[in-house]
Order: structure tokens, then C-alpha cells, then sequence
């Protein structure tokens, strides 16, 4: 513990190089295993990088989604204030499998017929759009946990209002709410197994074909829920080496 | 009114008031600063005398009156307060380092984000501040493991990286330990010799007594004196002043 808070590069390195290689890698042991696994082992390594895919462009989107509607949330500009309630509102209280629903039934009939959107991408969307509306709360409280005088500061030696925010306050902000938003992304792992809904063939949907066939659950879900637990903790190992590289300013002498 | 020989006025507030809700925080103030004074401003817990030094780079906005600084007046205008801000530097009772960022990104951030320098400029601008206010040897280390005096220290630094004409200090002593008042007040001291213009809200008499030109003293949000230190201390006009003294004095 001491050397992974001493080394947070290292160990957000090493859970990189980890996960990619899981990804990538899993199939061959996989496919020593007895039936009904090792067969399809390529199956299954498809569903896990699917679900990871799909994890890390909704988490990215929705970090993105997260602090500008905490900045929009904490706007003097009422409309904006509001706007961004009413999506924080509505995104957390209706289920996350209606939402999905919703966008891949919905989208085709809004969109022009020439933009086709893929299962992946719908699924991406509303995924997105729910883990941002948490995110939101999570980037709202970190930026009011930021000093006042920090604002001052920065305002006093003359940097605009953007590069205040930029340069001093977000960096900052990120501090409080790193932890949380690593939580979202955790759940977004397991979360994001709603997307076989809609006939996404992730790791779930996998899990759940290959049981079908075989009729053997007990392995092929025992198999399935041990490789979500190595994602979901390669992406807390990754989110707390990130929060420790983050509080070098709240150390003391080492 | 204390003016120097060949004055060049730098900061001129003429009849400014601000409120907070229903108290009067600052009522009709006027006064003129000249370039290279060195003024003290003193006076009781909730006198004004923050408040008319935050008016002056628009941490507080002022509610009536005008403030010129440099020649450009202090409003609405965003390209007017940029300017200003650029030309006059503040150093804050909490030192308000950055936390996130080391003692010299601390100091060249500024210059590197609202002067355009280079990043090796900046730094290299950022160490010999540091190293004339004795804190080279620290500049990768973060506020947090600096001690309160070096802190401010850093501010300091910070603030001159600009180039400002007028520094700005906010009761720069008062969340030290006594201990380390001296170290910031020698770098304070120093710095008066060097021509700047400084304003300096204080309750460090001795400071005020040894290193100003010119003294304001703030009570009720209005200047009952500006005058010499000297005069001040040895005949205030005003028995308020006499009272605020002799609860200061003691120890003097």
C-alpha cells in the first residue's frame, strides 16, 4: 500500500499494461478450461472487451457531460441553472434500462434516415447521458470545495475567469471529486451490462448466449461475474492511482 | 495629504462607498496615491481598511464613486480590470497559495498564462524572485510543506512575477506565528527601498512607524487621518485615534 501511494505513475502504468493484456490475453487460458467454457473462449473475451469499450467511451463522455453541467449548475445565468437540474432530475429518476430503451428505439425516428446509429452507440449514449447526470453532483460539490481566496488569487495576478477554472479551480475541484467519480465508473462496468437489452453482444449478453446453448449457468456465470470482478478492480486500481497523483499538493514532506 | 516631491498620482479614489446589505462598509472615501509612496493602512476590526484595498483591484466592487488606476478607470469593463490587475499585484492574510501546484508554478503561472512568456522564462524569472526572497532551495516543494513566513514569502514572489506598480497587502502578518513576522517584514522592508508603490493594511505598528511614508488611518469606514507616521504617532488629531493607539501602543 505504502509503495503504491509512494508510486501512484507506476501502479496507473501496471494497471494499464494489466487490463490490456486481460483484454487481449484472456482467451488463451480460457480455452485450456473444460467445456462448456474453453470452446468458446473467443466469445467471451469479445463480450469483455466490448463491455470495457463501452465503459470507457460512456465514462469519458459522461466526465465530460459532468463538469459542464456542474458548471452549469453553479452558473448566475438562471436558464442554464435550470436546464441543468432538469437533466440531473430527470436522468436520476427514471431507470437506466428505460433510458436505453429509449434512445435506441427513439433515435432511428428522430434521426434522418441516411445516419444509421449502431445497438454500441445507443447503448454508448444513454449510458453516457446517466453516468453524466451523477457525475454532475460529484463535479458540483468538488468545485465548491475549492477555497474562495485560491479564486482570488488567480483573479488578482490577472488570469481570466476561464484560465482561473482551467489552471486552478478544476484542477483542484478534482481532488474531492475524483473518489466519487471513480465509484461512478465502477458501477458504469457493471452497469453497462444493461446494454444487452438491446441485443449489444457484451460480456453479459455472451454469459447469457453461451448458458443457452450448453445449458450449463453455474460455470458460465461463475466465469463470467470472475471477469467482471478483474475489470472492476483494474478500474479502481487505475481511479485511486489517479487520486493519489492528484494530492501531491495535500502531502506532507515525504 | 501626504506628496511626495514630483508626484505622478497612481491610484486615485475619489468619494468611494461600498455596503454590505445595511452596513456601510466604506463612506466617501478619498484619497490619492502617488508612485513609490509606501503607505500604512491602519485601524480597528471592521474599519474599512480591507474593504478599500480589495475595492482597489475589484475583489469588492464599489457601489458609488471613482478609482483610476494608472489612468484607467476601474468598471464594468473587463479589458479595464485586466489591465488593472496586471499592474497591481496582491498578497492575501492566508497566503492563498495554490495548493495543487509547486512553489515555482506557483510564481509562474501568471506570467506564463497572462504575459505570454515562455515556460523557461517564466521559471527562470520565478527563481531569482525566490532566490531574493531567500526561498530558491524550496521552489519543487508544495505550499503545504512551507512554513507560514515562507509562505507569504512565496506570495510575495508570487505577486512581484508580474511586474506590478503597485503591490497591494492585505494584513500580510496577521495569520503568522510571531516568530515568523520578521522574515516577511524584512522582505517587506526591502522591497520599500526599491521604489514600489505599496499599500499595506497592517496592525504591525512598528512597521508602519520605521518603513512608511505616509500613514491612513481607517475608523467607520472613513479616513480620520492621513499623515505622517510620525505625526500620527506622536499627536493623532482625532480621540479615536488617541483610543486606538493606546490599546496598540503598548509594547512600542
Amino acid at each position: 500500500m505504502n509503495w503504491s501511494r509512494q508510486h501512484p505513475g507506476w501502479m496507473m502504468f501496471g494497471s494499464m499494461v494489466g487490463l490490456l493484456l486481460f483484454l487481449w490475453g484472456m482467451a488463451i487460458p480460457l480455452s485450456l478450461a473444460p467445456a462448456p467454457i474453453g470452446p468458446v473462449a473467443h466469445l467471451f473475451a469479445d463480450g469483455a472487451r466490448a463491455t470495457v469499450m463501452l465503459t470507457l467511451i460512456a465514462g469519458s463522455i459522461g466526465v465530460v457531460l459532468g463538469v459542464l453541467a456542474g458548471l452549469g449548475k453553479l452558473s448566475t445565468f438562471l436558464p442554464l441553472r435550470w436546464l441543468c437540474d432538469f437533466y440531473v432530475w430527470l436522468m436520476r429518476g427514471t431507470p437506466l434500462l428505460l433510458q436505453i430503451l429509449f434512445v435506441w428505439l427513439t433515435l432511428p425516428q428522430i434521426l434522418p434516415d441516411s445516419i444509421q446509429v449502431s445497438d454500441f452507440a445507443c447503448a454508448a449514449i444513454a449510458l453516457a447521458l446517466n453516468i453524466g447526470a451523477y457525475n454532475t453532483e460529484c463535479v458540483r460539490a468538488g468545485i465548491l470545495a475549492v477555497p474562495h481566496g485560491q479564486v482570488e488569487a488567480a483573479r488578482a495576478l490577472g488570469l481570466s475567469p476561464f484560465q482561473t477554472f482551467m489552471d486552478v479551480v478544476l484542477p483542484q475541484s478534482m481532488r474531492v471529486a475524483l473518489p466519487a467519480l471513480a465509484n461512478n465508473m465502477a458501477s458504469l462496468v457493471k452497469d453497462s451490462s444493461l446494454a444487452y437489452a438491446i441485443s449489444v453482444v457484451e460480456l453479459t449478453m455472451v454469459g447469457y448466449r453461451v448458458q443457452a446453448e450448453s445449458y450449463q449457468p453455474i460455470p458460465v456465470f461463475l466465469t463470467i461475474a470472475a471477469i467482471y470482478l478483474i475489470l472492476t478492480t483494474a478500474f479502481t486500481t487505475l481511479t485511486s492511482a489517479l487520486e493519489n497523483q492528484l494530492d501531491v499538493g495535500r502531502k506532507r514532506a515525504e | 495629504m501626504i506628496v511626495p516631491e514630483n508626484p505622478r498620482p497612481i491610484i486615485e479614489a475619489r468619494n468611494v462607498g461600498k455596503r454590505f446589505g445595511n452596513f456601510q462598509a466604506l463612506n466617501d472615501v478619498t484619497a490619492t496615491f502617488y508612485e513609490g509612496q509606501v503607505t500604512a493602512i491602519i485601524g480597528p476590526s471592521g474599519s474599512g481598511k480591507s474593504t478599500f484595498l480589495r475595492t482597489l483591484n475589484r475583489l469588492e466592487k464599489h457601489d458609488s464613486g471613482t478609482i483610476v488606476v494608472d489612468g484607467i478607470t476601474l468598471d464594468d469593463d473587463l479589458r479595464h480590470l485586466d489591465a488593472i490587475r496586471r499592474e497591481v499585484g496582491m498578497v492575501f492574510q492566508n497566503f492563498n497559495l495554490f495548493s495543487h501546484l509547486t512553489i515555482l508554478k506557483n510564481v509562474s503561472l501568471a506570467p506564463l498564462r497572462v504575459r505570454k512568456m515562455s515556460r523557461a522564462d517564466a521559471e527562470a524569472r520565478a527563481l531569482t524572485l525566490l532566490e531574493r526572497v531567500g526561498l530558491k532551495d524550496q521552489a519543487h516543494k508544495y505550499p503545504v510543506q512551507l512554513s507560514g513566513g515562507q509562505q507569504q514569502r512565496v506570495a510575495i514572489a508570487r505577486a512581484l512575477a508580474m511586474d506590478p506598480k503597485v503591490l497591494l497587502f492585505d494584513e500580510p502578518t496577521s495569520a503568522l506565528d510571531p516568530e515568523m513576522v520578521n522574515e516577511v517584514l524584512a522582505v517587506m522592508r526591502e522591497l520599500a527601498h526599491t521604489g514600489i508603490t505599496m499599500l499595506v493594511v497592517t496592525h504591525e505598528m512598528g512597521f508602519a512607524r520605521e518603513v512608511a511614508d505616509r500613514l491612513i488611518f481607517f475608523d467607520l469606514g472613513v479616513i480620520l487621518e492621513d499623515t505622517t507616521p510620525e505625526n500620527f504617532f506622536l499627536n493623532p488629531n482625532h480621540d479615536r485615534a488617541k483610543a486606538f493607539l493606546s490599546q496598540v501602543k503598548h509594547g512600542y
